[in-house]
């Protein structure tokens, strides 16, 4: 690891002024599980490192007025599995949390860090895009939020500029019979994925799709959320036979990328046919259940 | 340099450290507590695991900063007046190691599962180990071993809460 100067603000203000003094080389410290493995291995080489841990605002999470989930950006998935907020509409949430790698490291790792860190390889991009999350963040000019399905620009690159951070996640709140799922092959349990898929359906009275959406993760740079595969869904009276349709047409749709350690594109093209008609299965049968 | 101060098993250390050190080596260089191990010094292997205000995490993908005001128990203090703690035991009666490498770890871990579930099953057992590797045991002895200490500790609360109505 290369030296760095290291801060520890006690305040979101003294934070966001570090960030404005030291920009581009200065990152931001969150659960640190993946940023410190990279500066281990000179990969990630901060001047300066701002570490969040004393801002207790980043570390809560609530359902606010407008029914909208919050979750501060260093809520750790260890707290997020406590936090009794998760219901099926946020199934896929609760789906994560229990994948990604292990005891110790969802003691440590946060959602916010794992979305800045926008691994392609990574859980929680998938299902912040899924969910259609918005990322609040901020700077020495003030607040904006940037849509979760805008955030994710690329290989280990989110649309934060390099003085901004993040602050808070939106889950916007689900319509009524909303269910939501994630599923992830990787060789064990706990390791990066090899494909993935978030899937979020909404059903109507009698049972036809009013909304669905389908996130396939570790296919391409960041997370690919598909535009044709849910269009047969929608409108139509969901069943396991129709969700097998649409697994087909994902598996159409997605071209992923060949790797010499995981796989060939055909290989995990039928990864994302089965992940897919799965997330949607489990996705469908927690809207049955009508628990909002 | 950073100053730190964290409490280890009980006793504080202050020092002035490069805030690149790592928890671990704080724990094992300046408190000289070599009870935990670097094994793959990336957070995959476990061995360096300890617990954190309570709660199990690898030493060796922390930042010592992150102990700042905190407390850290080691496997030292799982025996710190030199007897083993029922858990140890069981692992001892158990054959649950081999090198012994992992094992401080593996105690760590499963400290914190009986902690939270004290009647695991064998698949919640597995499920609480998934983030330490053994490379001797094949893992059967080490779920049996915390198993039996998940009974032990059962039987002795039963006999406490006797000799407490007895009393």
């Amino acid at each position: 690891m290369r030296s760095f100067e290291y801060f520890r603000p006690s305040s979101l203000d003294e934070a966001v002024k570090l960030m404005a003094k030291y920009g581009p080389q200065a990152r931001v410290l969150a659960g640190g599980q993946s940023l410190l493995n990279m500066m281990k291995l000179r990969i990630a080489s901060p001047q300066y490192l701002v570490d969040l841990c004393e801002l207790r605002d980043l570390t809560t999470a609530a359902v606010d007025s407008g029914g909208r989930l919050r979750v501060g950006a260093m809520v750790t998935y260890h707290q997020m599995q406590q936090s009794g907020l998760l219901n099926s509409s946020y199934g896929a949430i609760s789906d994560a949390l229990e994948v990604i790698a292990d005891e110790q490291i969802r003691h440590v790792g946060t959602l916010g860090g794992s979305c800045c860190q926008a691994d392609p390889h990574g859980d929680m991009p998938n299902v912040v895009v899924a969910l259609d999350a918005e990322m609040e963040a901020v700077n020495s000019k003030g607040r904006r939020t940037i849509p979760a399905r805008q955030f994710f620009t690329g290989l280990l690159q989110t649309a934060l500029a390099s003085e901004e951070i993040l602050v808070n996640l939106y889950f916007p709140k689900q319509p009524a019979s909303t269910g939501s799922a994630y599923e992830k092959f990787a060789w064990r349990k706990g390791d990066y994925a090899i494909i993935s898929a978030a899937a979020v359906v909404s059903i109507g009275s009698g049972g036809k799709c009013e909304r669905a959406s389908v996130v396939i993760g570790s296919a391409q740079s960041s997370p690919l959320l598909l535009e044709k595969a849910p269009a047969v869904l929608v409108g139509k009276q969901v069943s396991a036979e129709l969700i097998e349709r649409v697994a087909g047409a994902a598996f159409e749709e997605v071209e992923p990328e060949a790797d010499a350690l995981y796989g060939s594109s055909e290989y995990k093209k039928e990864l994302v046919r089965t992940l897919t008609g799965r997330s949607l299965l489990t996705a469908w049968q927690r809207a049955q259940k009508g628990v909002n | 340099m950073v100053r730190i101060s964290a409490k280890i098993n009980g006793k504080q250390y202050t020092a002035e450290i490069d805030p690149r050190m790592l928890l671990l080596d704080f724990i094992r260089d300046h408190a000289e507590l070599t009870g935990s191990k670097r094994g793959c010094n990336e957070g995959k292997c476990g061995a360096c695991t300890v617990m954190l205000d309570g709660l199990t995490v690898k030493s060796c993908n922390l930042l010592a900063m992150r102990a700042h005001n905190k407390e850290v128990l080691t496997i030292e203090g799982l025996a710190p007046d030199g007897h083993l703690s029922p858990l140890q035991q069981c692992f001892h009666e158990n054959h649950s190691l081999q090198c012994g490498f992992c094992t401080a770890g593996f105690l760590m871990s499963a400290k914190y599962l009986l902690e939270h579930n004290p009647k695991p099953s064998h698949g919640e057992i597995r499920e609480a180990i998934h983030g330490n590797v053994c490379r001797c045991t094949g893992y059967q002895k080490i779920v049996e071993g915390i198993a039996a200490a998940a009974k032990r500790l059962q039987t002795e609360e039963k006999e406490t809460q006797f000799a407490k109505a007895g009393s």
